[in-house]
C-alpha cells in the first residue's frame, strides 16, 4: 500500500509548491506548515514503504512509470524505483528534511520580520530542494536522476545565496554551482556512455545487465559516475566549495551540506554498486580502488583541516568532507553495509550538530569565530547536552551508532590488507574526536570572549526538539538488539537486511583473512586514541582555557592549513584568469580581429578596388572613347598631308611598300619552313 | 460543414493572413494607431491558432509531407510553388507561430508609439510571411525567394526601429551584406544541384530521391554551407550577429534569434536529408567548425560587458549545437551507426532550435527591458537589480537558468538529446571533438552565474536606484515565455513526437 503511493514521496512536495508561496506571501504561517505537513507525509510513506519492502512485498517493475521521450521502439521513461536502497535514502532525506523545516520556523523568524518575500522564497526553495533530493534517490532512470541531480544543485545555489546581498554568500553560491557542475559533466558523460553501451537508461536494467557482462566500458562508466560524485560529495580535488557553502543559513547547511545533498554522490556509487563490482580497470585504474583511495585521502586530509579550523560551521564542514571520504572508503573496500550504516549515523549526528551550531549562532547573532565564543554552558544547558551527545556519536565513542559503523569500516579496510588505506581511515576516525571536542570546548567552556557570547540565551522548544530527536537517533542506531542469535546494533541490522535484499555481497577479501591484527585490537586502539585526543582537547580548551588566538605558532599552523585550501585559491585564480584574461581576450579578438577582417575586406572592395576601378574606367576605358575621335581627326590631317600630288613621292612610297611586302613574304616562307622543321 | 478545402489550402492561408493584416494596417493607420496594434497582434494570433489547429490535426504516423499545396510556375525548369510540412517543418511552424505572436505582443512595450508603430507592424508581418514561407517551401527556388524576402524586411526592422539610429543603420547594412553574400553562394549551390541531379529539378523531395553523385553533393554542400553558416551563424561568419542584436529593438532581436537563425538550422536539416554525403565528405572541416563555434562563442560571451551581446553570443553557442548534432547524425547515417542515436541527434537538433527560440526570446526581451527601464545594456553600469527591481531580477535569473540548460527546463531537454546522440555516435571516432564541445555548456553556466552576480547580487548603482520595476501588465508576455519554457521542459515529448516518424522516413530509409 505504501509502495503504490511512493510516487507521492517527492510528488506531494512538488505539488504544494505554488500553494506554499501564495500562503506564505499572505503571511499566514500556513505555507510553512503545509510544507512541514507534506514532509511528514513523505516521511510516513517512506518508513511504511521501507517496512513493506523489507517484509518481502515488491512492486511490478513498470508499475510507476511514465514515458518521457519515445523514439520508435526506444523510450525514456521516468518513474519511481522503489527498492530497499531508495526507500532507505528517502526515509533519511524526508525525516531529516521535515525536522529541519520545523526548526526553521524559529531559526528563520528574524528574516520573516525583515521582508515579505523572505519566507515565501525560503520555504519554496527548501521544499523544492527536499523534493528534488527525494526524486533523485527514487529515480528509476539515469536521465531522471540527472535532472534531479541538477535540480538539487540549483536549489543549493539558491539557498547558499539566500542572503545574496552579502558578497561572500553570492560568491559561495556561484562557487558551489560551478564546482559541482564540473562534476556533473562526468554524469552527462556517464549517461551518454551508458546509453551507448546498454541502449537503455533504466537504473534497474543497467545494474542487471552490467552484472552479466564483461567490458572495459563498464570501467569508464564507473569512473565517470565517480567523477560526478567527487563534485557533489566534495572530494579531493573538488572539495573547496563545501566550506564556502556555510555562507547560507545554518538550516540550509544542516540539510544540504551535511545530511542530504552531499550524500547524493555516495548514493550514486551505492546505487550503481553492481556495476562497480563488475567494472574492470581502465588505464590501470581499478574503479573501486580509486574510490577507496580518493575517499581515504579526503577523509584524512579534511579531518586534519577540521582540527585547525576557526569557524563554528567550518569545523563541521570539514568534518562532513572527512566523513564523506570515509563513506567512499567504505564503499571502495566493499564494506557496503557499513557504508550504509555510517551514512545513516552521519546524517543524524551531523544534522544534529549543525542544528546545535545554528542554536549557538542564533543566540550569538551569527558570531562565527570560535575564539570569540566561550562560556555558553551557563546559558545554553540543553544545547550543550545535545552537543555532547552528538559529539559522542561523531567521535565514535562506545554505545553510539557512530562507534559501530566507524569500527566496521576500519575493520573491513584492514581486511583488504592495504595499510595505507587503513591508516588514512584511522586518521579520519581519531581526528573526529579531536575536532569535535575542541569545538565543544571552545564554544561552551572558558570565559565568554565577546559581548555576544555573554548575552547568549537558550533556544526555545521549536529549535530544541528537532535537535533532541536527531542526536537521540544518532545514539539509538547503536543500541544492540538480539538478531538471529547475535547481538548487533539496530542500524546494522537494518542496513544488513538492505544490502542482502539488494544482493550485494562483500566482494573484498573476507574479514580476518588479511587482518594484520585482531578485530578487537583495532577497536580498542581507535577508541583509546580518540578518547585520549578528546581529553587533550577538553583539557586544553575547557579546563586550561588556552586562548589559541594568542599562540603565534598555532595561528601559523592554522593559517598554513587554511591555505590547504590553497587549492581553492588556485581555482579562484584560474577562474579569474579565465574570466578576465581569456574571455575578455577572446571578446577583443572577436571584434578586433575576426570582425575587423570583414571590415578590411569591405574596405578593400568598397574603397580601394572600387577606386582603382574608377580610375581605370576614367583613364583607360573612357579615355579610349574620349580620345578616339581626336585621334581620328589627327590621322585624317596627317593623311591629308601625305596627299601632296607629287608623282615622285607616290613612286617612292610604292617602292618602299613593295620592298616591305617582299620582305614579309620571304620572312613568312622562312618562318613557315622553320616551324615545319621544328615540328618534323 | 466540410472544411476540407480549408485544410487543403492551409499553407496558403498561413501565408496570406499576415499579408491581409499588413494591408489592413496600411488602410487604418492614418486614423487610428491603436487599431493598427490590435490588427497586428490579431493577425499573428490568428496565424498561431491556425498553426495549432494544423498541429492538432497532424498525422503522426504518416511521416511524409502533409497539407501539400502545389501550383506549377516554371515546370520545365522544375520550379513550382510547392508547400507542405513534415514533422520537422511542423515543429518550426509552431515555433514561428508562438514567437511571432509573443514578439508582436511585447512590441507594444518595446517600440515607442511615436516611432511609427503601424509601419513597424507592416514590415513585421511581411517578415513573418518570409519566415513562414521558408519553413514550408518544398522547392529550392521558392525556398530561396522567401529566404530573400526575409533580408530586406529584417534590415528595415533593425535599421529604422533600432534604439540608436546611427549605429542601427550600420548594423542593418552589415547584416544585409553578410547574409546576402552568403545566400548568393547558396543559390549557386542550388543551381549546381539542379545541374548535377539526374532529373534536373529544384523539387526537394525528388532531389532527395534522385541519387546525386557523392562528389557533386560535397561540392554543392560546400557552396550551400556558406549561405547557411552565415545565417546560423557559425564561426568565423558570425560577426554580423552581435552587432545586429545589440542595435535591434528587443522584439526584433527575438525574431532574429528565435526565427531567422532557425532558417540556417532548418536548411542544414534539409540538406542532411537531400545531400548527406556533403557533410561527411568534408567532415574534418565541418566538425571542428561546429565545435570551435560552440566553445569560442561561450568564451567570448563570458568576456562581454554588454548584456545583450552576451545573450547574442549564447545564441551562437546554442546554434553550434544544432549544427553539431546534424553533422553527427549524417556521419552516423553514412557510416551506418545506431538507429536510436540518429534520432536522438536529429530530433535533438531540431528541438534545440525550438528550445533556443523560446528561451533566448525571454532573455532578449529582458535585455530590452534593461535598456528601457534602466537605460543601459552594460553590466558594469548595472547592479543590485535584486533590490531595486525584483521582478526584472527574477525573470533574468529564470531566463538564465533556462538558457544555460537547467534540467527540467526546455534547453536541457534539447541539449541532452543532442549530446547523448552525438556522444554515442562519436564514441569510437572523433571523440576528442565531442569532449571539447562538452566544455561549452560549463562555460555558459559560468558566464550566466557571473553575470547574475554582477547584475543582481551586487550593490545598487545610481541609475539602478532610480529605475522603475515592470508593471504586472508588462510582465505578461514574459510570463507566457516562462510558462512555455517550463511546459516543454517537463514534457518535451509534445514537440519531439512530431518528428519521430519523419526522421525515420527521411533519414533511416535504408535501415
Amino acid at each position: 500500500m505504501f509502495l503504490e503511493m511512493s510516487w507521492l514521496i517527492p510528488g506531494l512536495l512538488f505539488i504544494i509548491l505554488p500553494l506554499v508561496v501564495i500562503l506564505e506571501y499572505k503571511r499566514t504561517y500556513l505555507g510553512a506548515l503545509l510544507s512541514i505537513f507534506a514532509g511528514t507525509v513523505s516521511t510516513i510513506l517512506s518508513i511504511g514503504g521501507l517496512i513493506e519492502i523489507l517484509s518481502g512485498y515488491k512492486l511490478p517493475p513498470d508499475a510507476l512509470k511514465i514515458v518521457w521521450l519515445k523514439y520508435g521502439t526506444f523510450e525514456v521513461s521516468f518513474g519511481i524505483l522503489a527498492d530497499e536502497l531508495s526507500m532507505f535514502m528517502a526515509f533519511i532525506v524526508s525525516f531529516i528534511g521535515t525536522l529541519i523545516l520545523i526548526y526553521s520556523l524559529e531559526y528563520m523568524r528574524h528574516d520573516r520580520e525583515h521582508s515579505v518575500w523572505a519566507w515565501p522564497r525560503y520555504f519554496f526553495e527548501i521544499t523544492l530542494f527536499i523534493a528534488f533530493m527525494l526524486m533523485l534517490v527514487l529515480s528509476s532512470n539515469l536521465l531522471q536522476l540527472l535532472i534531479a541531480w541538477e535540480g538539487v544543485g540549483l536549489c543549493s545555489y539558491l539557498l547558499i545565496g539566500y542572503w545574496w546581498w552579502k558578497p561572500e554568500a553570492s560568491k559561495a553560491a556561484k562557487k558551489a554551482f560551478i564546482t559541482t557542475r564540473i562534476g556533473d559533466l562526468f554524469l552527462y558523460l556517464a549517461t551518454a556512455y551508458a546509453f551507448f553501451v546498454f541502449h537503455t537508461l533504466d537504473v534497474a536494467k543497467l545494474n542487471e545487465i552490467s552484472g552479466s557482462m564483461v567490458s572495459p566500458s563498464l570501467g569508464i562508466i564507473a569512473l565517470s559516475l565517480f567523477g560526478a560524485a567527487i563534485g557533489k560529495s566534495a572530494q579531493i580535488p573538488l572539495f573547496t566549495w563545501l566550506p564556502w557553502a556555510m555562507e547560507g543559513p545554518t538550516t540550509v547547511s544542516a540539510l544540504i551540506h551535511a545530511a542530504t545533498m552531499v550524500k547524493a554522490g555516495v548514493f550514486l556509487v551505492a546505487r550503481f554498486y553492481p556495476l562497480y563490482m563488475h567494472a574492470p580497470a581502465v588505464f590501470g585504474i581499478e574503479p573501486l580502488v580509486f574510490v577507496a583511495y580518493i575517499g581515504g585521502l579526503t577523509a584524512a586530509f579534511a579531518g586534519v583541516l577540521a582540527v585547525f579550523n576557526n569557524d563554528v560551521k567550518g569545523v563541521l564542514a570539514y568534518s562532513t568532507i572527512s566523513h564523506l571520504g570515509l563513506l567512499f572508503l567504505a564503499l571502495g573496500v566493499g564494506a557496503y553495509t557499513a557504508a550504509l550504516f555510517h551514512l545513516l549515523n552521519h546524517a543524524f549526528f551531523k544534522a544534529g550538530l549543525f542544528l546545535v551550531a545554528g542554536s549557538v549562532l542564533h543566540a550569538t547573532h551569527d558570531l562565527r569565530e570560535l575564539h570569540k565564543l566561550g562560556g555558553l554552558k551557563d546559558h545554553m544547558k540543553w544545547t550543550l547536552l545535545f552537543a555532547f551527545i552528538g559529539g559522542w556519536a561523531i567521535a565514535g565513542f562506545p554505545l553510539s551508532g557512530g562507534f559501530w559503523s566507524k569500527d566496521e569500516i576500519l575493520i573491513e579496510t584492514a581486511a583488504t590488507g592495504d595499510i595505507t588505506l587503513f591508516l588514512l581511515g584511522f586518521i579520519a576516525a581519531i581526528t573526529g574526536a579531536a575536532y569535535t571536542f575542541r569545538w565543544i570546548s571552545l564554544m561552551f567552556y572558558g570565559k565568554p570572549k565577546s559581548k555576544e557570547a555573554e548575552h547568549a540565551h537558550e533556544a526555545n522548544l521549536i529549535m530544541l526538539i528537532p535537535i533532541a530527536i536527531l542526536v537521540t537517533g544518532a545514539i539509538l542506531w547503536g543500541i544492540p538488539i538480539l538478531h538471529h542469535g547475535k547481538l548487533a546494533p539496530i542500524g546494522l541490522v537494518l542496513t544488513e537486511q538492505i544490502s542482502q535484499a539488494l544482493g550485494i555481497t562483500i566482494h573484498a577479501a573476507g574479514p580476518a583473512e588479511k587482518l594484520f591484527m585482531p578485530k578487537e585490537v583495532i577497536m580498542i586502539i581507535t577508541v583509546g586514541v580518540s578518547f585520549v585526543l578528546a581529553l587533550v582537547m577538553f583539557y586544553t580548551y575547557a579546563i586550561k582555557c588556552v586562548d589559541f588566538s594568542k599562540h603565534r605558532r598555532l595561528i601559523k599552523i592554522q593559517s598554513a592549513l587554511q591555505q590547504g585550501t590553497i587549492i581553492d585559491v588556485i581555482y579562484d585564480k584560474m577562474a579569474y584568469f579565465f574570466g578576465t584574461r581569456i574571455a575578455k581576450g577572446a571578446a577583443t579578438f572577436d571584434t578586433k580581429v575576426v570582425d575587423a577582417i570583414y571590415y578590411k575586406i569591405t574596405y578593400l572592395f568598397g574603397i580601394i578596388i572600387a577606386k582603382w576601378a574608377t580610375l581605370f574606367d576614367i583613364n583607360v576605358i573612357d579615355a579610349l572613347f574620349e580620345r578616339t575621335p581626336r585621334a581620328m581627326r589627327r590621322l585624317g590631317s596627317f593623311l591629308a598631308k601625305i596627299q601632296t600630288g607629287h608623282i615622285n613621292t607616290y613612286m617612292a612610297t610604292l617602292t618602299v611598300g613593295i620592298i616591305i611586302l617582299i620582305c614579309l613574304f620571304l620572312g613568312g616562307l622562312l618562318g613557315f619552313n622553320l616551324v615545319s622543321l621544328l615540328l618534323g | 460543414m466540410n472544411l476540407d478545402w480549408l485544410w487543403n489550402n492551409a499553407m496558403l492561408i498561413v501565408l496570406i493572413v499576415p499579408i491581409i493584416g499588413a494591408f489592413l494596417i496600411a488602410a487604418v493607420m492614418k486614423w487610428s494607431k491603436k487599431i493598427a496594434d490590435y490588427i497586428a497582434i490579431g493577425a499573428t494570433l490568428v496565424n498561431l491558432l491556425i498553426i495549432i489547429a494544423m498541429a492538432l490535426r497532424f498525422d503522426f504516423n504518416s511521416g511524409s509531407f502533409q497539407y501539400e499545396w502545389y501550383a506549377p510556375w516554371l515546370p520545365n525548369l522544375g520550379i513550382n510553388f510547392h508547400f507542405g510540412v513534415d514533422g520537422i517543418g511542423m515543429v518550426l511552424l509552431i515555433l514561428t507561430g508562438i514567437i511571432c505572436f509573443l514578439a508582436a505582443w511585447s512590441s507594444l512595450y518595446h517600440i515607442p508609439e511615436d516611432k511609427n508603430r503601424p509601419l513597424y507592424f507592416i514590415v513585421y508581418l511581411l517578415f513573418s510571411v518570409g519566415i513562414l514561407g521558408t519553413f514550408i517551401s518544398l522547392n529550392l527556388i521558392i525556398f530561396y525567394l522567401f529566404w530573400e524576402l526575409v533580408l530586406p524586411t529584417m534590415m528595415l526592422l533593425i535599421g529604422w526601429w533600432g534604439p540608436h539610429p546611427e549605429k542601427a543603420r550600420h548594423a542593418a547594412i552589415k547584416f544585409f551584406i553578410f547574409t546576402f553574400v552568403g545566400s548568393i553562394f547558396m543559390l549557386l549551390g542550388f543551381i549546381y544541384l539542379y545541374m548535377m541531379s539526374p532529373i534536373h529539378t529544384f523539387e526537394m523531395i525528388e532531389l532527395a530521391q534522385s541519387g546525386i553523385p557523392t562528389h557533386a553533393q560535397v561540392f554543392a554542400f560546400g557552396l550551400i554551407f556558406i549561405g547557411l553558416a552565415v545565417k546560423l551563424p557559425l564561426f568565423p561568419l558570425h560577426t554580423w550577429l552581435p552587432d545586429a542584436h545589440v542595435e535591434a529593438p528587443a522584439p526584433v532581436s527575438v525574431l532574429l534569434a528565435g526565427l531567422l537563425l532557425k532558417m540556417g538550422g532548418y536548411g542544414f536539416v534539409r540538406m542532411a536529408w537531400i545531400i548527406p554525403h556533403g557533410f561527411t565528405g568534408l567532415l574534418w572541416i565541418y566538425l571542428p567548425i561546429a565545435v570551435i563555434s560552440g566553445v569560442y562563442a561561450a568564451i567570448v560571451a563570458m568576456g562581454q560587458d554588454n548584456f545583450k551581446r552576451l545573450v547574442a553570443y549564447t545564441s551562437i553557442n546554442h546554434m553550434s549545437y544544432v549544427f553539431f548534432g546534424i553533422v553527427a547524425a549524417t556521419y552516423a547515417i553514412i557510416n551506418g551507426i545506431g538507429h536510436d542515436y540518429i534520432q536522438f541527434a536529429i530530433i535533438g537538433s531540431v528541438f534545440e532550435m525550438f528550445a533556443h527560440g523560446v528561451a533566448i526570446g525571454l532573455m532578449f526581451l529582458m535585455a530590452g527591458v534593461l535598456l528601457n527601464h534602466i537605460g543601459t545594456y552594460h553590466i558594469s553600469e548595472l547592479g543590485g537589480l535584486g533590490k531595486a527591481t525584483p521582478r526584472i531580477a527574477v525573470l533574468i535569473i529564470f531566463g538564465s537558468l533556462a538558457v544555460f540548460g537547467l534540467p527540467g527546463l526546455i534547453v536541457f531537454a534539447a541539449e541532452v538529446q543532442v549530446f547523448i546522440g552525438a556522444l554515442s555516435i562519436f564514441i569510437s571516432a572523433n571523440m576528442l571533438w565531442t569532449l571539447v564541445i562538452l566544455l561549452a555548456p560549463c562555460i555558459i553556466v559560468g558566464t550566466y552565474l557571473w553575470a547574475i552576480r554582477r547584475l543582481i547580487m551586487s550593490e545598487e548603482t545610481p541609475i539602478v536606484k532610480e529605475a522603475k520595476d515592470l508593471s504586472i501588465r508588462e510582465t505578461m508576455p514574459y510570463i507566457a515565455f516562462s510558462l512555455l519554457i517550463i511546459l516543454f521542459g517537463i514534457l518535451p515529448g509534445i514537440i519531439t513526437s512530431y518528428m519521430t516518424t519523419t526522421v525515420v522516413n527521411q533519414f533511416l530509409r535504408s535501415w
